[in-house]
């Protein structure tokens, strides 16, 4: 059963039956932007920083003859690994999210990074973190703009009775970058939901000048400190977890300490439990910069890196069987970055230096491919200070998860991130409905059918009515992400249409479908070739 | 040179003199631009001394404060307890050499027993250099901050060339890898985008107006050859110095851009690199960076047209005519009228710094609890406060990039960066439950701040009102409301007439250190200095 958003005017539209077709099983997703605007979909977002060795954490089984070539010292044995398929596995330490991976709730996006990447921490996380390319300086966070479009004025007047909540919650001291709006990061922070502090409010002599302005934003911080810390502390009073969240593995070092990630989520947790309706949750392990003793030199399978993936890999599989326990899982999606991946070949001190593009985990139960691209090709001709390529930047991720959980239109998405987004269809599986039946009208005026065969079955037509003369573009995409056909066709009024005859090229499967019409409102459909 | 610049210093002008009146408040105003935290006494003094007489105290070289020492018995066998180990090389246990350092830093930023701006100045370096980096040992730290404080108030241009060929500044931006067959540019990019000239609009690929990549590149062969000695952690005595090594210098012509005026740099060797500052420092546009860090550090981070062509233009021309002496360009601008204007008197938030040092140099800090002039004790102090300042997202010797830290460069929040929600709870903690609070420890040792001390310095103590204010006036940057002043009168009265202090503290005055009177005021101070910490204003200086 898949989980239905709720939407108030769902009754307004027209659900003509449609007749069943064979050769092509056609499920509609809904439009996106019919997702009801107080949605209660929540975004975590996980920072590992320091730059995480990408090709030990997802290790391709395919490439062993090219990692034993360039990659011997530090190159985990194949046996050691925890397989996902015939040609991918992830560290030995990471059985947890394996499982996971089993379960559909894991989604691994292979090779992301953006063009021209900057090796240095800060920069790149700078760049990680406000969404912007290489050579631009952006000072405002991704989810910052995002949030910004949803909470108009921030923070003046908040908390409302409308949005009692904070925006965003970052676990820690420090407001999270990912956060950081035009005027003010969006982001409460929250060192422990149980240990809030209330800070004491008198009435301040206001003055109409720059004193006056910088009083009154840290009487704003102190109130909504205290307004925040209310509905927070009350979440986490009301909250729960349903899981016990493990320590560090006990057989590494050092003993019987606590998770730190896990330390982290498991308030998160708490905190959704409890009802928080805080959108974004930002957590943040440090250690990922490996330079040195990344592995033991006796053996690859341990050293620092075994001991930080294994933090991670409980702390997420914890967290997402929290969720689960409590119903929780089909509100919650998880994204994981580092800001660069590392080189792919080691150096001397069996460690990796600074690198280039790395995978993102996702992790929920709306995920739609367990992997996505293609594994990283080792070439024994990698130069020492080659990093992995990209095949994804990071924006399409991020830009994807805005449209198909926040749903948000693909035209302000490139606003938001970049003009040259592509979707990828890594988070829509909740979207769909149970019924795959239905026509769906967008709110510029198209009502779009379901995908079915012609008088040729490699023919996949369609029926539009569309407000006046215009284009419909369609994109297809395969099971690992990539876009396979993209064109447009004209439409005028109301009638069928031939959207793209299957090229022989294309295997049978299932393929996700988007259209788009020309002001921006788009929807995805499954289709599946025989 | 602009046009604009150089009509500067008319009657109407904001960077004129300040001719306004000279009172307390004006007085305290400098005092806590300048000095971390100055007491009621200093403020005192600076008034009734004038402007001109403060400025001079303030500007005054002070003497350098003597080095880090051994400050416990069990590591660095080698040395004597309290002997320096800033040149001792890394033999034995040397783990409490950080601590060390950090300690003294901070106990020279609360020593009371001087009103100057070094301290300030040392910290304006730490974030106008912003030196990081793992590669690096504590001897090399120290010697870092001995020159912050050596030039605290120098030479512009002597520091710039002592900081180019600075062993941990080397090791920061790689100078000490930058060789004549594979130049760095790490150095010679920051050197113009950040230290001198400031990085431009970019009007056209790789041209920043003031620079271009050519240019980065060019300077970056120029200053080729430096090298550090091999002192890192070192068990010999390496001193920890760098030299110039001529086998990996470039010895060719360096071409620079239409920008720097199609200048070539011919071969100098070891003295090549002040040939590039010198051309670095004939451009304006090196002295308005540096008087618009100046401005953003002293006065307020918003820069617009009118105090750029004002203020800034007219400081970078008195910087350039007295050849980058830092001290004209200070008595310009904090003897201003512009500095004394009440729109931006208060406006600062306090770095975290200022709000440890607001809080305890104006009570003596605990220079009079015997147990902290244990040198160990004193050490453990100065620590706890470098942890204090770590835990608001202030690591003295690790600024977050080369750009330093955000609250001077990061528009549009700048200073409101040292606040959140949670470095607010956390500033509320360590002031109320820890600093504040009668049973704080240090390392076992319960020590108490002076409060008989700080009464009987007020100017009239038996007066409760003017306790208040006069107290307002030391630790806060404006007046207050009624009904927070009321609060505050509140906490000592609890309730009581406020006739009873007089009574009270007459007996507290005429028996220092008898519990029966000194409890019940100490308690009441205690519980007024939690509330008046506790105000939004305290945020701001």
């Amino acid at each position: 059963m898949k989980r239905r958003n709720f939407l108030q005017t769902a009754a307004a539209f027209s659900i003509p039956a449609l007749v069943p077709i064979t050769g092509i099983r056609a499920s509609s997703s809904r439009f996106t932007s019919m997702i009801a605007p107080e949605s209660d979909r929540i975004l975590v977002i996980v920072h590992l920083f320091g730059g995480n060795d990408g090709l030990n954490t997802v290790i391709p089984l395919d490439q062993y003859s090219g990692l034993s070539a360039v990659r011997k010292s530090i190159m985990i044995e194949e046996k050691k690994t925890v397989k996902l398929n015939d040609t991918l596995a992830l560290h030995p330490q990471m059985g947890d999210m394996r499982n996971l991976f089993t379960d559909g709730r894991l989604g691994i996006i292979q090779s992301v990074g953006y063009p021209n990447q900057n090796r240095s921490h800060f920069r790149s996380t700078d760049i990680y973190t406000s969404g912007s390319a290489a050579d631009e300086f952006v000072t405002s966070g991704w989810m910052g703009r995002y949030l910004d479009t949803q909470y108009a004025g921030y923070p003046v007047g908040y908390p409302s009775s409308d949005k009692p909540h904070p925006p965003a919650v970052s676990i820690g001291d420090v407001a999270h970058p990912t956060c950081e709006g035009p005027e003010i990061n969006f982001s409460q922070t929250v060192l422990d939901p149980d240990n809030v502090r209330t800070l004491a409010m008198s009435n301040s002599l206001m003055s109409d000048d720059k004193y006056g302005d910088e009083l009154a934003f840290i009487r704003t911080t102190m109130r909504q400190t205290n307004s925040y810390n209310d509905v927070i502390k009350e979440a986490a009073d009301r909250g729960r977890n349903a899981v016990t969240y493990r320590y560090r593995d006990e057989n590494l070092y050092p003993k019987n300490s606590t998770n730190p990630l896990g330390e982290q989520l498991k308030k998160v947790a708490r905190m959704i439990s409890g009802g928080l309706q805080s959108k974004v949750y930002t957590v943040y392990m440090n250690g990922f910069d490996t330079h040195a003793g990344q592995v033991f030199e006796s053996n690859t399978a341990t050293g620092t890196h075994a001991q930080l993936l294994s933090d991670v890999s409980r702390a997420i599989s914890d967290f997402q069987n929290d969720l689960k326990a409590q119903g929780l899982e089909e509100r919650v999606l998880g994204l994981t970055f580092s800001e660069f991946g590392r080189r792919i070949r080691p150096n001397a001190s069996f460690g990796t230096d600074h690198g280039s593009a790395g995978p993102m985990f996702l992790f929920g139960s709306c995920i739609n491919n367990p992997v996505t691209g293609d594994n990283v090709q080792i070439n024994k001709d990698v130069s020492q200070s080659d990093g992995v390529p990209m095949q994804f930047d990071f924006r399409d991720v991020y830009g994807s998860i805005l449209v198909d959980w926040f749903n948000v239109r693909t035209t302000q998405v490139k606003s938001l991130l970049y003009d040259d987004f592509k979707y990828l269809p890594l988070t829509n599986k909740c979207n769909e409905q149970a019924s795959a039946d239905t026509d769906e009208s967008t709110e510029d005026g198209w009502t779009i059918g379901q995908p079915y065969p012609g008088s040729d079955p490699r023919d996949i037509l369609i029926a539009v009515d569309s407000p006046g003369s215009n284009r419909l573009r369609y994109s297809l995409f395969d099971g690992r992400g990539r876009l396979v056909l993209a064109n447009e066709i004209g439409v005028d009024g109301k009638g069928d249409h031939k959207l793209f005859t299957r090229p022989s090229r294309l295997p049978s499967g299932t393929y996700v479908l988007r259209l788009a019409t020309d002001s921006g409102a788009a929807l995805t459909r499954e289709v599946s070739f025989n | 040179m602009s046009k604009q610049s150089t009509q500067q210093t008319t009657a109407a002008s904001p960077i004129s003199p300040y001719t306004g009146e000279w009172d307390l408040e004006k007085a305290a105003h400098l005092l806590r631009r300048t000095v971390l935290g100055p007491s009621l006494k200093e403020i005192k003094t600076a008034q009734k001394a004038g402007l001109k007489a403060t400025l001079d105290l303030l500007l005054k070289e002070a003497p350098i404060p003597s080095p880090p020492v051994k400050y416990r018995n069990d590591y660095d066998e080698y040395i004597q307890l309290g002997q320096t180990w800033v040149n001792s090389s890394y033999r034995g246990d040397n783990r409490y050499r950080g601590q060390s350092l950090k300690g003294w830093y901070y106990n020279n930023m609360m020593r009371v027993d001087q009103t100057n701006i070094q301290e300030r100045m040392c910290f304006f370096w730490l974030n106008y250099f912003a030196i990081s980096g793992p590669i690096t040992d504590h001897r090399a730290m120290y010697r870092q901050l001995r020159l912050y404080q050596e030039m605290a108030v120098g030479n512009f241009r002597t520091m710039i060339q002592r900081i180019t060929v600075e062993p941990r500044m080397l090791f920061c931006l790689d100078g000490h890898t930058n060789d004549s067959k594979n130049p760095n540019e790490n150095y010679a990019r920051e050197l113009m985008e950040l230290f001198t000239l400031g990085k431009g609009e970019q009007v056209a690929e790789g041209d920043y107006t003031n620079y271009t990549e050519q240019d980065v590149a060019a300077l970056a062969r120029a200053l080729t050859g430096w090298r550090n000695k091999d002192f890192l952690y070192s068990d010999d005595n390496i001193p920890v110095e760098s030299y110039f090594d001529s086998a990996t210098h470039d010895t060719g012509d360096k071409q620079l851009s239409h920008r720097l005026g199609n200048k070539v740099i011919r071969n100098g060797g070891s003295n090549e690199y002040k040939q590039v500052i010198d051309i670095l420092f004939s451009y304006k546009a090196t002295a308005l960076n540096f008087c618009k860090r100046l401005y953003r550090y002293f006065v307020y981070y918003e820069i617009d047209s009118d105090v750029l062509a004002h203020v800034i233009h007219p400081l970078a021309d008195t910087l350039i005519s007295n050849n980058f002496e830092i001290k004209p360009v200070l008595y310009q601008l904090l003897g201003s009228q512009h500095f004394y204007e009440k729109s931006t008197r208060g406006a600062i938030i306090k770095n975290p710094h200022d709000y440890l040092c607001s809080l305890l140099r104006p009570l003596g800090e605990f220079w009079h609890e015997t147990k902290t002039l244990n040198l160990q004790r004193r050490y453990e102090l100065g620590d706890q406060y470098a942890n204090y300042c770590s835990e608001l997202q202030l690591e003295f010797l690790e600024p977050p990039t080369i750009s330093g830290w955000k609250a001077y460069y990061d528009s549009p929040q700048y200073y409101r960066h040292w606040l959140s929600p949670a470095l607010m709870q956390s500033r509320d903690k360590i002031a109320i439950d820890n600093l504040l609070d009668e049973d704080y420890h240090i390392k076992g040792d319960r020590i108490d701040l002076n409060y008989y001390g700080y009464i009987t310095s007020l100017t009239d103590p038996y007066d409760l009102n003017k306790v208040v204010d006069e107290t307002i006036l030391v630790f806060l940057p404006r007046p207050i409301s009624t009904s927070q002043r009321n609060l505050l009168i509140n906490k000592i009265t609890r309730g009581a007439d406020i006739s009873e202090w007089k009574w009270q503290v007459t007996k507290y005055i005429q028996n220092p250190g008898v519990d029966t009177y000194a409890r019940p005021v100490d308690d009441r101070l205690r519980d007024f200095f939690k509330t008046l910490v506790g105000f939004a204003e305290f945020q701001l200086q």
